[in-house]
Formats: C-alpha cells, sequence, structure tokens
C-alpha cells in the first residue's frame, strides 16, 4: 500500500450510507415457514431459524454495494442450543433441591459470565463476514470482569453517578476489542457524553412525573397517558441517543462510523410496530423487524477514508457455538447494539 | 456463465468474476476472459437460497477461502441443481404462497390452541405428577422472604390466634399445608410449600370464623390444585414458546413483554375461579353455609374499593385507579369483583 498525500486522501474519502434492502413481505414467508417447521419439530428446526433470519438481515445490510454474511451452521448452533438448555435445567433442579451445591454453582456462573460473554461475541463476530473477511474479537477475561460485574455494581452503589463510566467502559472493551480481519476497531468517547444523555433522561422522567400529577388533579386517567408517554419518549431518547453516540465513537482504521437516529422518527416506528404487532397478533413481527432495520440503517453511514479493498483476512480460528448459546440461555447484555 | 465477484479470501478485494461449468470443473474468469480460479465441480459448495440475498459458493472447500458470489440465483439454482440437491426445498416451501397462508392460520390457531388448552393442561398434569417433597422444597424460603421485605408479625394476642388456629385447623391442615399469622391488609395467601398465611386485618374484617373458612378452603383450592407451581411452569413455557417464534429480538421487548403478562394475568384469573368453586364445594361437604364466603367477598370488596377485591397479595391495582376503568380491571389478578360475586351468588342460590 503506498502511502498517501493528505489532498489524495481527501478525494479518496467518501461517505457511504449503511442500506437495508430486505423485504417485509419476503421475510414475512422466511418468518411463517420458520414457525411453522419449528412447531412441527418440536423446537429443533429453531436453530435453523435462527440462522435463516440472521442470514436474511445481515445479507440485506449492505456498505458500498456490498452485504455481510452470517456464517453460522445450525448444527452448531443446535449442539449448542442443546446443552445450554440441560445445563440450565440442572443448574434450576440444583438450585431447588441442592441449595448448597446450587448455591455453589451460582457463585461459578457468577465468575464464567465474563468468560461466556467474550466466547459469545467471539462466536458472533466470528460468524460475519463483509466482502469475504470475517470479525474477529479478542477481549481478556480481566477486562471483561471490570466491566461486565466491577463498573456496573460500582455504578449502582454511587446510586448510578457512576453509571455513565460504567457504560462508557462496557463500549470501549467491546469495540477495541473487535476487529474486522486483522483491522481493530477503536472507540473514543468521554464519561460526559454518556452523562448529559443520562441527565437529560433523568430530567424528562422527572418532568413527566410532575405533569403526570398535575394531568392527575384534572382526570386520574389523564395521568397514566401522561406518565406513560413521557416513559417511552425518556426511553426513546436514551436508546437512540446511546446508539448515536456508539456509532459515533466507532472507528476502523482511518475509516469512521457515524449515526444520526432521532427520538421522533425512531419512536414513530417503535410504537407504530408495537402497536401493529399486538393488533394482528404479532403477525406484523417481521414487518416491523424489517422496518426498524431499515430505519437503523438509513441513519447509519460509514466514512471511508480510502479504498475497502485493502483490509487482510486473519488466520482461521475455531470458536464453538456453546458460549453463544449459552449467553442466550442466561441473557448476558454487554451494552453493545 | 453467472456474473457475481470473486475473492480469495486473504483480502477484502472484489474481483467482477463469471462462473461457468465446464465437465466437472468450475472455472471463474475476470471480465478479459483469464481464468482466475477453477477447481473440481465435487469440491464446491453452494449456500441455500433465501429470499433475493446473494449466493454464496465456497470454493475448494478443503482449502483456502475462495468465495464466489452473485445475485443471479436462478442461474446458481438452474446450474447446481443436483448439488443442491434437497437444499433447495426450503426455499420452494417459503415462495409457495398457499403453504404461507396455510402456515399463518396453522401458526395462529395453534398458538391459540397451545395458550388456550395445551399449556394450561399440561401444566396441570405436570404440576400434579410432582411429589409433594419437591413442591415443599420450592416453596421453601418464601415465608422467610416475604417475612423480611412485607410482612410485620402479628400483633394479636396468643389466645386470639390459638382460637383462629383451632377454627381453621381441622379444616386445612392436612400434612402438607401449615398456617401462619402476620400483621398486612386484609389478605390471605398461599405459598408453594402449603404455607397458608392470614393477615391480622382479614381477621378483624371478618364477622365469624365461618367467614375466615370460607377463604381458607379457597386458599387451599390454590394448594391443592398446585396453582404456584403451574402459574409458574406456564410462565416459564410461555417464555420459551416466545423465544423460539420469535428467535433473537432486541428492538421489540415490549412486544413479548407485554403478551407474555397479560397471558400471565389471563391464567391467574383462572386460578381465582378454580380456588373460589373449590372452597364453596368444600363448605357444602362440611355442611357450612356458602353464603358466609359471599359476605366476606363484599366486605373485603368493600375494604379495597368498589371495582376491586381480593383476598391474595397479588392485589396490583390500587383502589384509586378505579376511574381508569375496564382495561385496569381487566389487569387486575382477580376476575372483576362482581363478576366473581355473582358466581359465588349463584352458587349459594342454587344450593
Amino acid at each position: 500500500m503506498t502511502t498517501l498525500t493528505s489532498t489524495e486522501a481527501a478525494q479518496n474519502a467518501r461517505t457511504l450510507p449503511f442500506e437495508f434492502r430486505g423485504q417485509g413481505s419476503e421475510f414475512f414467508k422466511i418468518w411463517i415457514v420458520n414457525i411453522m417447521l419449528t412447531i412441527v419439530t418440536l423446537g429443533i428446526y429453531s436453530a435453523w431459524a435462527t440462522v435463516r433470519t440472521n442470514r436474511y438481515f445481515y445479507a440485506n445490510t449492505y456498505l458500498d454495494n456490498q452485504s455481510f454474511r452470517y456464517l453460522a451452521d445450525p448444527i452448531t448452533i443446535l449442539k449448542g442450543r442443546i446443552i445450554a438448555v440441560v445445563a440450565f435445567i440442572l443448574y434450576s433442579v440444583a438450585l431447588n433441591l441442592l441449595p448448597v451445591v446450587g448455591l455453589a454453582l451460582a457463585v461459578a456462573l457468577f465468575f464464567a459470565i465474563p468468560f461466556f460473554v467474550i466466547r459469545s461475541i467471539a462466536f458472533n463476530n466470528r460468524m460475519t463476514s463483509y466482502r469475504n473477511v470475517q470479525f474477529r474479537f479478542n477481549g481478556a477475561y480481566g477486562e471483561a470482569f471490570m466491566v461486565l460485574l466491577v463498573w456496573p455494581l460500582l455504578g449502582m452503589l454511587t446510586l448510578g453517578i457512576l453509571y455513565p463510566f460504567a457504560l462508557l467502559k462496557a463500549n470501549e472493551f467491546v469495540v477495541r476489542n473487535c476487529a474486522y480481519g486483522t483491522t481493530s476497531f477503536n472507540f473514543e468517547a468521554k464519561t460526559w457524553d454518556y452523562g448529559k444523555v443520562f441527565l437529560l433522561f433523568i430530567g424528562i422522567l422527572a418532568a413527566t412525573a410532575v405533569l403526570a400529577f398535575v394531568a392527575g388533579t384534572v382526570f386520574e386517567i389523564a395521568a397514566v397517558i401522561v406518565a406513560a408517554l413521557g416513559y417511552v419518549l425518556a426511553l426513546g431518547y436514551l436508546t437512540v441517543e446511546l446508539i448515536n453516540i456508539y456509532y459515533n465513537a466507532t472507528s476502523l482504521g482511518s475509516h469512521r462510523l457515524s449515526a444520526n437516529l432521532d427520538t421522533v422518527g425512531y419512536l414513530k416506528v417503535f410504537v407504530s410496530n408495537a402497536v401493529l404487532t399486538v393488533l394482528t397478533l404479532g403477525l406484523y413481527l417481521p414487518f416491523a423487524q424489517v422496518r426498524m432495520s431499515n430505519y437503523r440503517a438509513n441513519h447509519t453511514t460509514f466514512l471511508a477514508s480510502g479504498s475497502l479493498d485493502d483490509f487482510t483476512a486473519a488466520e482461521q480460528q475455531r470458536v464453538s457455538a456453546l458460549g453463544d448459546e449459552l449467553g442466550d440461555v442466561f441473557d448476558f447484555d454487554v451494552g453493545a447494539f | 456463465m453467472v456474473r457475481g465477484h470473486f475473492s480469495d479470501g486473504e483480502t477484502s478485494k472484489l474481483l467482477n468474476a463469471s462462473l461457468e461449468v465446464v465437465g466437472a470443473t468450475v472455472l471463474l474468469r475476470d471480465e478479459q476472459g483469464t481464468v482466475l480460479y477453477q477447481c473440481p465441480r465435487a469440491k464446491i459448495s453452494v449456500s441455500s437460497r433465501l429470499g433475493n440475498t446473494p449466493r454464496r459458493i465456497n470454493l475448494d472447500t478443503d482449502r483456502g477461502r475462495h468465495r464466489f458470489e452473485t445475485n443471479d440465483n436462478d442461474s446458481i439454482d438452474q446450474l447446481f441443481q443436483v448439488d443442491l440437491g434437497t437444499s433447495s426445498w426450503l426455499h420452494k416451501l417459503e415462495t409457495n404462497l398457499a403453504l404461507i397462508a396455510g402456515a399463518s392460520i396453522f401458526t395462529v390457531a395453534f398458538t391459540f390452541w397451545l395458550i388456550v388448552y395445551g399449556l394450561p393442561q399440561g401444566a396441570s398434569a405436570l404440576a400434579h405428577s410432582l411429589p409433594d417433597k419437591l413442591i415443599g422444597q420450592m416453596g421453601e424460603r418464601t415465608l422467610d422472604i416475604l417475612d423480611q421485605t412485607h410482612f410485620e408479625p402479628s400483633e394479636l394476642s396468643l389466645a386470639e390466634q390459638q382460637r383462629v388456629y383451632n377454627a381453621l385447623a381441622p379444616h386445612i391442615l392436612n400434612g402438607n399445608t401449615s398456617l401462619h399469622f402476620r400483621s398486612w391488609p386484609p389478605n390471605a395467601m398461599a405459598l408453594a410449600d402449603g404455607s397458608i398465611i392470614f393477615t391480622d386485618e382479614l381477621i378483624r374484617l371478618a364477622e365469624n370464623d365461618e367467614e375466615l373458612i370460607a377463604i381458607a378452603y379457597h386458599e387451599l383450592g390454590h394448594v391443592e390444585h398446585r396453582h404456584l407451581v403451574r402459574r409458574v411452569v406456564q410462565g416459564s413455557a410461555i417464555a420459551v414458546l416466545l423465544f423460539l417464534l420469535t428467535g433473537d429480538i432486541n428492538d421489540v421487548d415490549i412486544m413479548i413483554s407485554l403478551p407474555t403478562a397479560l397471558v400471565d394475568l389471563a391464567y391467574s384469573r383462572e386460578f381465582e375461579t378454580e380456588a373460589d368453586l373449590f372452597a364453596l364445594q368444600a363448605m357444602t361437604e362440611n355442611g357450612i353455609d356458602p353464603e358466609h364466603f359471599y359476605n366476606i367477598m363484599v366486605k373485603l370488596e368493600a375494604w379495597y374499593g368498589p371495582d376491586v377485591s381480593a383476598a391474595d397479595p397479588s392485589l396490583s391495582i390500587p383502589a384509586e385507579d378505579e376511574e381508569a376503568g375496564d382495561f385496569l380491571r381487566y389487569l387486575s389478578t382477580h376476575p372483576q369483583s362482581a363478576e366473581r360475586l355473582a358466581t359465588i351468588k349463584a352458587y349459594v342460590k342454587s344450593n
């Protein structure tokens, strides 16, 4: 690769929008067949269903006219799922019948969480490719332990004051340990970026409480409505701004990511999705998922500093689905979007 | 000849290429016609078709990461019909409109059947087949936890406690159950291990022991029908079911949690009705006028407000929400008090 002068670099810089090309009607057919086969096979097909769903969403997400790939083998997912379900049943039984063993297992699980989270992200990254180059994840146990258990605990102990910092650390951990081939991602955000968002979030909730109280003195039902609207607005704002921070702080080599979701636009999609899904007894769900993916892709861009041809793939590496599926069963949340 | 992109998997570079099959060999050429790559047809694997997403062909599956990708799904299907074998049937299902319509109806009908009949019956059979000892252990610590979080010790005198105990014990203590007194708004509740708890305030509210016996039978109904175990089983089954049906959904949690909560409430209303019926029958069998049950329910209703009645801790809607109307009333754990009282009254009359 030759060195570019700054003028040449500027000429090569491009703003590349993400695009989602999936169709609700097309995904509906895949989704309903997934459900039917999952029922008929008493759940076994769910591994294939997960793979087909992920393949559909990845392959319809385009950047620079090329789309992503989901590579996982359903058999791997199925094995992981069986192990995870058996482990979960054993754990529940032990917790109820042999409290001492159950307690020991609970403590062991507590310390195993960071391990499972790392395995889970590593598997998902490994199973994602773009331009035939796979993503990677190299998080270390110690850092994961701090980010997943210690910082959130300190956040709680300080009544939320350290929570923005804990979230920054979590995002930093995930992004900085991700790589596209041999090129690492970087994450540059400040605690205050999160602090601002949380302050306004709390502000919206406080204003909602006051408004609901005032409205409640007129009609009691009005208080319920005001409180519900304010709550949805606050949560929508928090979600949108955290996604924006996440992408705007992320860079890949000399390339950057950028997101500009807006609360009102996001909530329009979210609320109409929720209403239509409930009204159609769930049948609108695939359309809802496609609409949300579409909205998010339309508000995310990749600022390429040059050609996307020169990323080098990393050595092959085997990662099992076990961590991934245990992660699903015990429902870990890492603060990634 | 199929047009698409070729990549060697070493870098992210993609080359415009075309693929053709010559005899038993797959050939990839660049735009000038120069051969970029070739491998035996037996060594390739073709991804199954999925909507209109690009097709991925692994070249030389034994070594390397060479790939050919194309949007020309139809040509790939034609060219590799033999190699795809049975893997194309999924796409056939996913594009068959009659099947899609049938699957939609089947899914809605099946889900409805499962929620209304399948799950409750399955959970009931499971709950009744579990040994008493196991169920006892499930709720062992619940009372300790409730003591720390909710209850105060009973303020009734020991003599008063003994009197109520003596009145209730013959009716509800059967080896699996135990009776406890605590201080808390008028209420009685049953735990999974068979503990039945009466609050001081409920005992004060009752005019006579028969009214307390009525409530005690209602709680015994929860224990005998194993309602707590069934509720836990049904709740987990719904969660697993929704996970299997919807897969990993991050953005739409509320669409999952709201229906789950509504189904759970519907189940719990059924349990209340079942426990009411148990109480009425037990009272008739033991020669106690079922009208006492009606009377204590009316008193509870008056205490909690006109729209919400409760004889359980699960009472979740405070009385001041009554203006929120039918919807909130639906959300109330107990069947609408009027409806419940009417059922009890009808039973009283028919006996």
